[in-house]
């Protein structure tokens, strides 16, 4: 009976596991939000009398993109409210790991996640968050300029006489970082 | 005389709105202003630069063309720029996906389903399936046969 939508779902799943862990760095609550802004997707469905038809419909690529909008609108407003309730352990080796991601906004944080790990356009990401597209690029810029400033302090804070961390070693850095990516 | 001066005031306006900057014109003179301020900051720069790459996607060489002599080159910058994405991409965490989610959504489906087909079996109690019973139709039709009883029960009294 469920032709794609369940095989969708699945998938959709996994990101969106992954976009729960952005927001809120903690295994468990990640799953759980996964899971229950699926589960809330799934019901807003049914009320509205579609689940039924959708199961067994074929769907275009069209209607698989504005339901995984809808899927990750449902994350983003969960992660949003949750993350104000939520303790979550800031010494876990993942925090300490992407430290100056998470030194930053939930809302930065999941500008960014949309944008440079899921390459969302501004278009999908304001369907999203609901934001508007100038508070967007607002939100990606501050987010950015935190990064690069906290590396800098990071940096500041790390030097010392014998080993000066210069803007050579930075473009060393990258250049490493790029060969490690291609296989 | 009075349509000398309307016509003299509608060029005047017109002259006016010719001379406002455009969109794209007050965002190159904000850059470059921007541009000023940070030429001397790596980062704060390379930010902007990527910025308008990625963000706006406005051409990048129209906010080069406005960056100050001092400033990098053109391909400079966009290898800034891919530097900074490179290091961004590695920055931001990407949880490897958990294969217990497959089972979950698999019964969360079913769950749902279950529910949808126990209340199409229920249908006979569901207020939603009778909400014909107020439509403009059904009342006009009621007030119809209402009107007709009174008609029938005045000719036919007994």
């Amino acid at each position: 009976m469920v032709e794609q939508f369940g095989p969708f779902l699945k998938k959709a799943a996994q990101s969106l596991y992954s976009f729960s862990f952005a927001l809120i760095p903690d295994d468990l609550q990640a799953y759980q939000m996964a899971l229950d802004s699926i589960g809330a997707y799934l019901i807003e469905l049914k009320e509205d009398e579609k689940l039924a038809d959708l199961l067994k419909a074929k769907l275009t690529p069209l209607d698989l993109k504005f339901h995984r909008l809808n899927l990750y609108q449902k994350c983003f407003a969960l992660g949003i409210k949750r993350h104000r309730q939520i303790t979550y352990d800031s010494q876990s080796a993942m925090i300490k790991e992407h430290q100056y991601y998470y030194a930053l906004e939930v809302k930065q944080r999941a500008a960014l996640f949309l944008k440079h790990k899921l390459s969302f356009s501004l278009e999908d990401m304001t369907f999203i968050t609901l934001y508007p597209k100038i508070e967007l690029i607002s939100l990606l810029q501050t987010a950015r300029a935190n990064i690069t400033i906290n590396i800098q302090r990071n940096e500041d804070m790390n030097k010392t006489p014998s080993s000066s961390y210069t803007q050579q070693d930075r473009s060393h850095e990258t250049e490493s970082l790029r060969e490690k990516r291609q296989p | 005389m009075k349509l000398k001066a309307y016509v003299k005031n509608v060029n005047l306006n017109k002259k006016s709105q010719d001379q406002l900057p455009s969109k794209r014109e007050l965002f190159l003179k904000s850059q470059k202003q921007l541009a000023t301020w940070a030429v001397e900051d790596y980062q704060k720069r390379q930010v902007m630069a990527q910025m308008d790459r990625f963000s706006l996607s406005l051409p990048l060489q129209d906010v080069v063309d406005e960056l100050p002599a001092s400033a990098k080159s053109y391909p400079e910058i966009v290898e800034e720029c891919r530097n900074f994405l490179y290091l961004l991409s590695d920055i931001i965490p990407a949880q490897k996906p958990d294969s217990s989610l497959d089972n979950e959504i698999k019964e969360l489906l079913r769950d749902v389903t279950r529910k949808s087909d126990s209340s199409n079996t229920d249908s006979l109690f569901d207020l939603k399936k009778w909400k014909f019973i107020y439509s403009p139709g059904m009342i006009a039709a009621f007030a119809f046969a209402l009107a007709l009883y009174h008609v029938l029960k005045r000719l036919m009294p007994y």
